[in-house]
């Protein structure tokens, strides 16, 4: 606790930070101007509007009873020849004209609706380049054909409704203009010409509703948040100085006292056996992240925000974290600032910083909702690392840990009939167990993906994301087993896990299934390579395990990893996106164009963490999160070293969990499936509760004294006499 | 178990339950809309509902004859009701019913973007279907059947049939319109409009009761949040005990 001499200070650094922020809010939504001094609302309204226009023959197709198949594909596809025209610059240049516009203010773009992978939809660098610089106009129309009719739908963005309107109004006349024009310069006869019919004027409103005061909101809490972590800081350091100046010498700051061990015994013990609210409330979320597929679980309300079925409980157990934690006690959750807790700390401030700093652009592209979305989808994850950190004791671990285990090998098991029955328990029973007003997703056990692979996937969303979850739960089996001290019968029992689990992973058919349990094996042999060597005999036993359990998912995985199979789209797309997003990385290098604010519908599907890290919060962004796994290695280091039957495990399995998410983080967009997030910062906590919390002090050996020869105590003295 | 000690704190804090416990059924009220005015103000507001299904048909019955041929017709149908939102066809319809052109809007529920969905595109579906109006038509198809289904909302029963009958007026006009075309599609109305009344807004006892209850664990979360914050700031501010001699 950091304790300030003057009484004075705090309210004055609060009132300053305050000010600061208040400042910076206020600047986030207005211009300063000092000559004149005054300040001036920034244009940060949008309005957006929507017309239809039907697109015929001079002699209608409409009522004609004649009308053939063929004449229809034929106008559909006129239809598609004017959409994709109508954004053409001579187009544009007619329809500015009608609109009253200049046709340079005009960004006009005819995205691909024909029933076509996506991958081959998405543009290259040049044409990414192109869109960054487009990006800043004011006047933005998308002219989108109809996939099986002869209709094109018209979608604008202005800096006002009425804008908005008299652009979508404009394009019907402006493209009547533009295809006269052309009939005259080719000769041809102006009657021949496709009739285009405007369904209805076009109607359109404010879309920015309310987002100037969120943008002046964020900018004030982040702001204060940043200054009073900065004055905290400062005052610590201070108080740090003085102590040391005034003793002479540097002393290490004081280890927090270990919980009172004598205190929390009996019905306020350790999980499981107690009675305490908090640990209970996280084993169940932690079942819940490995045995619900929550993120398909939607509260079936219409509300401003999608309740997903993990969005209903954390709230539950953060409320209940905060009033434990204000109300204190001898059982309220105690915050102990790590190593780990600085370095999530910091991508959650760069993340907040990329949005505020670049919260006028975002809004001009429409993101803001979205960039809110994730930034709330963050600050869930970082929830759960400081409950878990602040609530579970050190004497808890294991038992959390062997809990994690269960739970992955509850997954793997799931996932491992699904992939043998094409049955998905985790969806099936989260469906039958949960009242109507949830809607679950459904699932397709037998699909296929685009090179044929089927999809099993557990309750996850995807089959990457179940890989994910369950190799980070690998490492803890493997530790146990190099540190068990048990019996043979506990080592078969581990080695029967590590089976399930493996099985599970290859049963996704993923060729990640083979890279994320080897990050996890190449992590702990870095730590234990002599003890992982003489678990080598126990490698073959598990091939076979794994080929009984999965038949054939084994040798369908190695089989990706042919030299000769490695050219399939799910490689070429991760590949080609090295070279896609050079102009976004270049545009925005140091803090990147905010973070969640990348829409992949407008430009490309990321597969790799770490492309969109450096997209959204650029090359700053991208260390803190790099950083945020390293700091999880490092941390875990020590008690690693210390070779503790009690705390090497949880570090061994902590460093390779953290490994393993950054090997992910190559593969697939991890922040944006949450199982794998949460569960990389569950372990990284329960590192934090070891390395924070001392060990509790060693019982004093009981010396059985003869009552006859036990020696009357002497009569304690007050501390204060002489 | 740490559960007891805010509960023993608030258990001490009898008017501060007190105080939330009026605000809790302030705000249940408000929320439940029994406030005649405010932003909460739900009065009750009366509109009614009319719907209709029109079929399009060639000459000889699609139906009853087996000779007719409608490869395209289900298109047509959709072609149909889209073209009833242009302006010479929503003002006829706005003439028939009786109602001001300006007021009447023609929807069609054929509102999803085609192919990946982009912010302009959303923002601007966002921002027209928020718009509001007093008279409304909208027309939906299905995609394998030659048959619209239309439903139209106004203020009264009687408004609203009128509106939906002439949905079908409308139609025969969009047919009928070219001279070049030699055989037309036929419009064939199902039925007569049926109508309802909806009945929206008005005091909602449930939500009420939510509200308050919600509102009154809130407050008492507040209250113990505010008194650990209160007990941070004394520790912080006070000055560290003198050390012993």
């Amino acid at each position: 606790m950091i304790v300030i001499r003057s009484s004075l200070r705090w309210p004055v650094a609060i009132a300053l930070c305050t000010v600061v922020a208040a400042v910076c809010a206020v600047w986030s939504v207005s211009t300063f101007s000092l000559a004149p001094p005054g300040i001036a609302p920034r244009q940060l309204d949008i309005g957006a509007a929507t017309a239809r226009v039907a697109v015929d023959r001079p002699k209608p197709l409409i009522g004609d009873a004649d009308a053939t198949e063929y004449d229809y594909e034929t106008i559909a596809m006129r239809a598609v020849l004017i959409a994709s025209l109508a954004s053409s610059p001579p187009a544009v240049e007619f329809i500015a004209r009608r609109a009253g516009l200049d046709p340079e203010d005009i960004v006009a773009t005819t995205p691909v609706t024909s029933g076509v992978q996506t991958v081959f939809t998405e543009p290259d660098s040049e044409r990414r380049a192109e869109q960054i610089a487009d990006a800043a106009k004011p006047y933005q129309l998308e002219i989108r054909a109809g996939q099986t009719l002869p209709t094109i739908d018209l979608y604008t963005q202005a800096p006002s409704a009425a804008a908005a309107q008299r652009l979508a109004d404009a394009v019907v006349p402006g493209m009547r203009d533009y295809l006269k024009d052309a009939a005259g310069r080719e000769g041809a006869d102006p009657a021949k010409q496709v009739e285009l019919v405007q369904l209805g004027p076009a109607r359109g409103a404010l879309s920015s509703g309310g987002t100037k005061l969120q943008i002046a909101g964020l900018t004030f809490i982040f702001v204060f948040a940043m200054t009073a972590v900065l004055a905290l800081a400062v005052a610590h350091l201070r108080a740090r100085r003085a102590t040391a100046a005034g003793r002479g010498e540097r002393h290490a700051p004081p280890l927090p006292a270990a919980r009172d061990e004598t205190i929390v015994g009996g019905r306020a013990g350790d999980w499981p056996r107690t009675t305490r609210v908090l640990p209970w409330l996280i084993a169940l979320l932690m079942a819940i992240v490995f045995l619900v597929p929550f993120n398909d679980i939607m509260l079936d309300v219409a509300l401003p925000i999608d309740l997903y079925f993990d969005r209903l409980f954390l709230p539950v157990l953060i409320g209940v974290w905060a009033i434990a934690l204000a109300a204190g006690g001898v059982h309220a959750p105690r915050v102990q600032v790590s190593w780990l807790h600085v370095a999530i700390g910091v991508v959650v401030a760069v993340a907040g910083l990329s949005v505020v700093l670049a919260a006028r652009d975002i809004q001009h592209g429409q993101t803001w909702e979205l960039a809110i979305k994730k930034l709330a989808l963050l600050a869930s994850y970082v929830s759960l690392f400081v409950i878990v950190a602040s609530s579970i004791r050190r004497s808890e671990v294991r038992a959390f840990m062997t809990f994690t285990l269960v739970l992955g090998c509850i997954c793997a098991l799931g996932i491992i009939i699904e992939y043998r029955f094409a049955f998905n328990v985790f969806y099936r029973v989260s469906d039958s167990l949960l009242p109507g007003i949830f809607h679950v997703g459904s699932v397709d056990s037998v699909g296929v993906d685009e090179i044929g692979r089927r999809e099993p996937r557990g309750p996850a969303q995807a089959a990457l994301e179940a890989v994910a979850m369950m190799a980070m739960v690998l490492p803890i089996v493997i530790a146990r087993l190099i540190h068990a001290t048990g019996d043979r019968a506990q080592r078969i029992r581990y080695a029967i896990v590590t089976a399930i689990l493996m099985a599970g992973i290859v049963a996704t058919f993923r060729k990640s299934a083979f890279l994320a349990p080897i990050s996890v094996c190449l992590t702990i042999a870095y730590f234990r390579r002599r003890e992982l060597l003489k678990l080598a005999p126990l490698g073959a036993v598990l091939i076979v395990l794994v080929q009984v359990l999965s038949p054939g998912a084994l040798s369908g995985v190695l089989g990706q990893l042919d030299a000769g199979r490695l050219g399939v789209n799910t490689v070429s797309d991760r590949t080609a996106d090295y070279d896609a997003v050079r102009p976004d990385v270049w545009t925005n290098l140091f803090i990147g164009r905010g973070y969640g604010s990348y829409e992949p519908t407008t430009y490309r599907i990321l597969d790799m963490e770490l492309l969109r890290q450096l997209v959204e919060v650029g090359v700053l962004g991208l260390l803190a999160y790099l950083a945020m796994g390293a700091a999880v290695v490092a941390v875990a280091r020590r008690p690693i070293r210390s070779r503790d039957p009690y705390d090497a495990p949880v570090g061994l399995a902590a460093a390779a969990a953290a490994v393993c998410f950054l090997v992910v983080s190559t593969l697939f967009d991890v922040m944006s499936f949450p199982h794998v997030p949460y569960i990389f910062l569950w372990m990284a906590a329960l590192l934090a509760v070891i390395t924070t919390e001392p060990r509790p002090a060693p019982a004093p050996e009981l010396v059985v004294v003869p009552r006859a020869v036990r020696k009357p105590e002497p009569e304690l003295e007050p501390a204060w006499s002489s | 178990m740490e559960l007891l000690s805010p509960l023993r704190l608030l258990a001490r804090r009898r008017v501060v339950l007190l105080l939330g416990a009026m605000a809790a059924v302030a705000m249940g009220i408000a929320a439940g809309g029994y406030l005649p005015v405010g932003p909460l103000a739900s009065p009750e507001r009366r509109s009614a509902i009319a719907t209709a299904e029109i079929q399009i048909d060639t000459r000889r019955p699609l139906a009853a004859d087996l000779r007719a041929i409608g490869a395209t017709i289900a298109d047509q149908s959709v072609m149909l009701s889209e073209r009833l939102a242009a302006d010479d066809t929503r003002a006829l319809i706005a003439r028939r019913a009786g109602v001001p052109v300006r007021d009447l809007v023609v929807l069609s529920s054929r509102t999803a973007i085609e192919g990946r969905s982009t912010p302009v595109a959303r923002a601007a579906v966002d921002a027209a279907s928020s718009v509001q109006s007093r008279f409304r038509l909208t027309l939906s198809s299905m995609s394998d059947a030659p048959i619209i289904l239309v439903a139209a909302a106004a203020p009264d029963r009687r408004t609203a049939a009128r509106l939906a009958s002439a949905a079908a007026d409308a139609l025969e006009l969009v047919i009928d319109a070219p001279e070049t075309v030699k055989k037309r599609l036929m419009v064939k109305p199902l039925a007569d409009p049926q109508t309802a009344a909806v009945v929206t807004g008005g005091p909602k006892p449930l939500l009420a009761v939510l509200a308050a209850l919600f509102g009154f664990v809130g407050w008492c979360w507040c209250a113990v949040v505010a008194g650990g914050v209160a007990r941070l700031w004394r520790s912080v501010t006070a000055d560290p005990p003198a050390s012993r001699a």
